[in-house]
């Protein structure tokens, strides 16, 4: 019996040092291999440099279907450009967040990401006839008047064509681009066959760019930029270097404190918060959640509340110990006791983080993200290792003396 | 266990967060808010000096920015070891009050860099938001600590019953409102970590405030008849060596974290800190005074009525 609880202890200990060794280090095995933490996590840009725009839809109430083809669209034009780190997602209803990093400067990025432009043809009067939705292809061309932007319609866009060039035959059909006129051509003849030129255009640069422009403005709507960031990579590292090197530091200070202040106890929290940071952390990198500052900073933080819990279970347990129960039902009591008041203080906790996941953007939402999961794992640490542990480790029966667990006296109790 | 009588001076504890909260609304009316640019839209720069500027570089630095971006009251202020940084502004000569644009900004920095000799890479980093997204920012930290509050509400009227979950929430509203003095009081810039901030500090406050609540529950379950006072006074006993030993727990890393991080931690860890010494103080002094006050005014009705009935 005594035996089989210390075995069980260090196997105990084994796998959390193991899970500890896979998750920081990576194991191979043969052709098999769990890469280690560091090569999988995914940092944000505060953590590395870099440069983020959001882009708002100029339209009212976009739907979720345009909203997912402007970001295919943006993704196309990052890959374009060999943006292949960057990371583009839709952020509320009508936002779109574009992260690159390793990029110094937001202008040159917006430039490079391109302006997405709509294209619209007007009759005289102003009324819309088809618009950039209606594009299917649009290339640059030279022809005998010079370069062109060549415009191919769908089938919709086609007839409506068709019906305004009939309308306004012999007037001016005007060609806008986000509103501005470029170009004012009178019509001539009707034209039934889905295509259309723009003249006028300087060299075949321009022309190439523009037609670009306007197949990437296939859209509904266009993009306004209405935040931009660039954090150079220097700040980026020092920021990281510097609070790791403060988290280290002041969980070290903990495990101590957690020593000092609860003895045996303390020191099977103390292992116990490992598993919790290994279990953290491996969900943090594998998982894919953006690590950013704030979200350092909810790590640190959950692994505070994390000790609350043990804190609470053996400050029972003393008490339990010092109305003279055996260790045995002193933990027992401790834990079924304490259980309570940590499931409650828990939770209303959680549910400050998840309203901050729901309100919150960006850095907020990595911290609401580390801070939640933080806490659920923290709370299944406290109840199942912390216990566990101290079960095994009290079975053994080498501990005896109640000041292995913070009593003041020397004193025997029974296991 | 310590013996403290708690609950027989609670009044002084309430005087001493009125006194905080009254020094805190002075601060307010005298100089109110420092509202970041994620709350009233505009750029931020952050330069690296390479030297510590004095006072009257800091208002030379002050002055320039009003020249050059037309802004009425410029921000400028030293960040992290001092040899750095931020500059608030926005341009004025647009049509709404927004951020920089790039030709006022490469203005901006190319004047300070000739004085400075700076390189371009001395320009660490900056920041352009919008008027809109910071409207929005404001109501979702609004919203995000109202809905926040509502729901624990719930939860703890649940759990417990509706007059904890009362004297919970007005516990939280005080550390609120301890929290905002700091930021007026020490101009922190009020960004988008302090949302962050004020949620950490609600999530933590009622998880201390609920570890003394649940004492409070189940001493009175097997106290019998035990006096009020007493109970709370025995239950706060209790729980007093394990809150000082939670709060100083997370102190200890907020301070680490403080001393060591580079200045976006900091503005996020002080308030934290400040929150979470409050939220240690208002579990014990405030939310349980509170209720205390609360179930004895009604107990106190309950027995003047009785004699009448009888």
């Amino acid at each position: 019996m005594q035996n089989k609880s210390l075995a069980k202890f260090l196997i105990g200990c084994l796998v959390i040092a193991f899970a500890f060794y896979i998750v920081f280090f990576g194991l191979e095995i043969g052709t098999a291999s769990i890469p280690s933490v560091q090569k999988v996590i995914r940092y944000g840009l505060d953590l590395k440099g870099g440069v983020y725009i959001v882009y708002e839809a100029a339209k009212e109430n976009p739907t979720r279907r345009e909203m997912e083809s402007a970001l295919q669209l943006i993704r196309t034009r990052l890959d374009m450009r060999n943006f292949y780190d960057a990371t583009a997602t839709i952020q509320g209803s009508k936002r779109i967040r574009v992260e690159i990093p390793g990029v110094k400067d937001p202008d040159e990025a917006i430039q490079y990401i391109g302006r997405t432009a709509l294209i619209e043809f007007k009759g005289p009067s102003g009324d819309l006839i088809v618009s950039g939705r209606n594009v299917v292809d649009a290339y640059a061309q030279q022809t005998t008047s010079g370069y062109v932007v060549a415009l191919k319609f769908d089938k919709e866009g086609t007839k409506k064509f068709a019906e305004g060039t009939k309308k306004y035959l012999g007037q001016n059909i005007g060609i806008y681009l986000d509103g501005k006129l470029i170009s004012n051509p009178v019509v001539r003849a009707e034209i039934d066959s889905g295509e259309a030129v723009i003249e006028g255009m300087k060299d075949l640069e321009e022309a190439k760019t523009l037609a670009q422009q306007i197949k990437a403005g296939a859209l509904p709507f266009a993009l306004n930029v209405i935040e931009s960031k660039a954090i150079g990579p220097s700040l980026g590292n020092e920021a990281f270097k510097s609070t790791l090197k403060a988290g280290i530091i002041g969980i070290l200070l903990v495990f101590l404190f957690m020593i000092i202040f609860y003895r045996l106890p303390g020191l099977v929290a103390d292992i116990a918060l490992v598993a919790y940071i290994v279990i953290l952390v491996a969900i943090v990198g594998y998982a894919k959640i953006t690590l950013t500052l704030p979200g350092i900073a909810g790590i640190i933080l959950s692994a505070g509340m994390a000790v609350d819990a043990n804190i609470l279970i053996f400050a029972r347990l003393k008490e339990e110990l010092r109305s003279g129960k055996t260790l045995r039902a002193a933990m027992d009591a401790g834990f079924r006791r304490a259980l309570n008041a940590v499931i409650d203080s828990n939770v209303t906790t959680i549910i400050a983080g998840i309203v901050l996941l729901f309100l919150g953007t960006g850095p907020i939402k990595g911290f609401a993200w580390t801070l939640t999961i933080g806490i659920v794992v923290s709370f299944f640490t406290a109840i199942t290792v912390t216990r566990f542990l101290l079960t095994s480790i009290i079975n053994t029966g080498l501990f005896k003396d109640i000041r292995w667990y913070g009593g003041k006296k020397t004193r025997e109790v029974d296991a | 266990m310590t013996k403290i009588d708690f609950m027989g001076k609670r009044k002084y504890f309430y005087i001493v967060s009125i006194l905080v909260m009254v020094v805190g609304l002075i601060s307010y009316f005298v100089q109110g808010f420092n509202y970041d640019i994620d709350f009233t839209g505009g750029t931020v720069l952050e330069i690296n000096l390479h030297k510590v500027p004095t006072a009257q570089e800091i208002s030379e630095l002050e002055k320039l920015t009003k020249q050059i971006t037309g802004t009425q009251t410029p921000i400028v202020r030293k960040v992290e070891d001092g040899k750095k940084i931020m500059i608030n502004a926005h341009e004025v000569h647009g049509k709404n009050k927004t951020e920089l644009s790039k030709q006022t900004r490469d203005k901006l920095f190319g004047e300070i860099a000739k004085r400075y000799n700076l390189k371009k890479e001395d320009l660490i980093s900056y920041q352009n938001v919008g008027a809109t997204i910071s409207s929005e920012l404001k109501s979702q930290a609004i919203w995000a600590v109202v809905i926040a509050s509502i729901l624990m509400l719930i939860y703890i009227a649940i759990r417990f019953e509706f007059r904890f979950g009362t004297t919970a929430v007005a516990a939280l509203i005080h550390d609120l409102l301890i929290v905002l003095t700091v930021y007026t009081l020490f101009k922190i810039p009020l960004n988008s970590t302090f949302i962050a901030a004020i949620l950490t500090v609600l999530g933590y406050s009622i998880n201390d405030t609920i570890v003394v609540f649940d004492r409070i529950r189940e001493n009175r379950r097997i106290a019998g008849k035990m006096e009020l006072k007493d109970l709370v006074n025995l239950s706060m006993n209790q729980t007093i060596g394990r809150s000082i030993a939670t709060a100083m727990s997370v102190i200890v890393v907020l301070v680490v974290l403080y001393t060591m991080g580079v200045q976006a931690i900091k503005e996020f860890a002080f308030p934290l800190l400040i929150g979470v010494i409050s939220g240690t103080y208002s579990s014990i002094f405030i939310a349980t005074a509170l209720w205390f006050d609360w179930e004895l005014s009604t107990r106190k009705k309950k027995l003047q009525v009785k004699p009448k009935r009888a």
